[in-house]
């Protein structure tokens, strides 16, 4: 979280993460080429810098893709999910680099315009093995390179997260034009099955995470529950919740995290208004609940950033029936301050002497 | 995230679930078949046992090879590859024109070509690379 901006908000873990990843890519390109020119020594600079690149440039399209829905179907994944603007930052520098030197290669030698030369060498739109797949190659890096500089708080902030997030879905169809331009590319000339191979398992992989949790996140929103006539909603058990967690219950329109913290239970909107991160999926941290995606903090009573921070999220009434939770789907106003419901229970093990309260 | 991108991610992945593996099918089905590497000259007949004798220069090595002490093959490897287009090979007797030596066979790439060759006990072997399309002798080879 910050009040101002900055170019790169640096901290520990972000340090950590990029050193990370500039190891792995400096080990990939490094045993790429190596094993290139042990193998094929008579292959060029120019042309292991664009096989190499182009071949990172997918892993790393690959990697970033999977991120959320791991994170989706396992919390162990979350801490790849914390700086993979970096990740994807990265991927479009490495894509960059293919394109440039693919351009400068294949289309710097004549008399055309390079980028002219691109798009008019090959016409053949009716052909799929002659089809002009750098073109493709080309719209997915300009979609990249618009992600890329968009990559940061500042133009969240000013897009406003929806505009926003549109742009950034966009990655789907750079991702269906990466695809296309490898396949309508290289892999017309190549004959070793291998790379189609791996490509497959791959896009096969990815497809399959996300329809996987994809599927999982429509089924908990599709939980029905039934609405008391005062207004409330029976959601679960109280010890259904672990101590500094929540869980999501979606009723009406949108997700309410119902939080166990200190001995009582709080509801706040589960979408945080940094990236629309899952509040819900966090923890409490120094007792703000912590968005899992960036850090965002609010208050568990108010739904409130704690100062400076300004950020607001809508809070909810819940109350306690022996041991079940009951949560009101009315919102209050964002920011509203509710007190929460206090856990009675004497004991986890002994429910029959817990206490009934009914607080709002 | 919000519920309606919720429902929007996996509407998005669900059309990637078919166009993605039918894209990566048609374009492999699609890809052309390699070209067939076959050379025009007929395939290499299996080698004599026995070198007669040899003629070696820096771009091929040429050779009579036999079952005996009579040839019987002309053994040509091409060590580099060819710098004219195609070549043929001519036996001569004397002075050379095309039109009155025998045609021995034609060479293209690097590689190793034999041909048949008729017994011609206890006369000379002359043979000469002939650029059929420049119409110029390229090299000469005498046994």
């Amino acid at each position: 979280m910050s009040t101002s901006y900055q170019a790169i908000g640096w901290n520990r873990q972000k340090k950590i993460y990029d050193r990370i990843i500039f190891g792995f890519c400096v080990t990939y390109l490094s045993i790429f080429i190596s094993s290139n020119l042990i193998f094929n020594a008579q292959v060029t600079f120019e042309t292991l810098l664009i096989r190499s690149t182009s071949t990172l440039a997918v892993l790393l399209l690959h990697v970033i893709l999977s991120i959320g829905p791991l994170t989706r179907l396992n919390k162990k994944f979350l801490p790849l999910l914390y700086n993979r603007r970096h990740l994807g930052v990265t991927m479009f520098f490495i894509a960059a680099i293919h394109g440039l030197f693919s351009i400068v290669q294949f289309h710097s030698l004549g008399s055309v315009n390079p980028l002219v030369s691109l798009f008019t060498s090959n016409t053949r739109f009716d052909s799929l093995p002659g089809f002009p797949f750098q073109a493709l190659g080309f719209f997915a890096l300009v979609i990249f390179f618009l992600m890329a500089i968009t990559s940061h708080d500042f133009w969240l902030h000013n897009l406003s997260p929806k505009v926003w997030k549109t742009l950034h879905m966009f990655v789907y169809a750079a991702y269906f034009l990466v695809i296309l331009h490898v396949m309508l590319g290289v892999i017309q000339f190549e004959t070793n099955p291998v790379f189609v191979i791996i490509l497959f398992v791959g896009t096969t992989t990815l497809i399959a995470l996300h329809v996987l949790a994809g599927t999982r996140e429509v089924h908990i929103d599709n939980i029905k529950f039934d609405l008391e006539t005062d207004g409330f909603v029976k959601v679960c058990d109280v010890e259904d919740i672990e101590e500094d967690r929540a869980k999501m219950f979606c009723i009406g329109k949108e997700r309410i995290a119902v939080y166990k913290i200190q001995g009582k239970l709080f509801a706040v909107n589960n979408v945080c208004k940094h990236q629309n991160g899952p509040l819900g999926e966090g923890k409490v941290l120094d007792g703000c609940i912590t968005c899992p995606w960036h850090g965002y903090q609010y208050l568990p009573h108010n739904g409130q950033s704690p100062p400076p921070f300004k950020e607001r999220v809508s809070t909810y009434d819940v109350m306690i029936d022996g041991t079940t939770v009951w949560v009101s789907p009315k919102p209050y106003p964002e920011g509203t301050e509710r007190q929460g419901a206090i856990i009675a229970i004497s004991s986890p093990v002994d429910k029959k002497n817990s206490e009934t309260l009914i607080l709002k | 995230m919000i519920r309606p991108l919720r429902k929007r991610h996996l509407q998005i992945w669900s059309v990637l679930a078919v166009l993605i593996p039918v894209s990566i099918v048609c374009a492999v089905i699609a890809r052309p078949k390699p070209g067939d590497s076959v050379l025009l000259q007929p395939a290499d007949a299996a080698s004599l046992p026995v070198i007669i004798k040899t003629v070696e220069k820096e771009n091929f090595v040429v050779r009579l090879r036999g079952n005996n002490e009579i040839p019987g093959q002309l053994e040509w490897i091409n060590k580099n590859t060819l710098t004219f287009p195609t070549a043929l090979i001519y036996k001569t007797y004397g002075a050379f024109s095309p039109e009155h030596a025998d045609l021995i066979g034609r060479i293209e790439a690097r590689g190793t070509y034999r041909f048949a060759l008729k017994a011609d006990q206890g006369r000379e072997y002359h043979f000469v690379l002939y650029d059929f399309i420049h119409q110029q002798k390229i090299d000469s080879i005498n046994f």
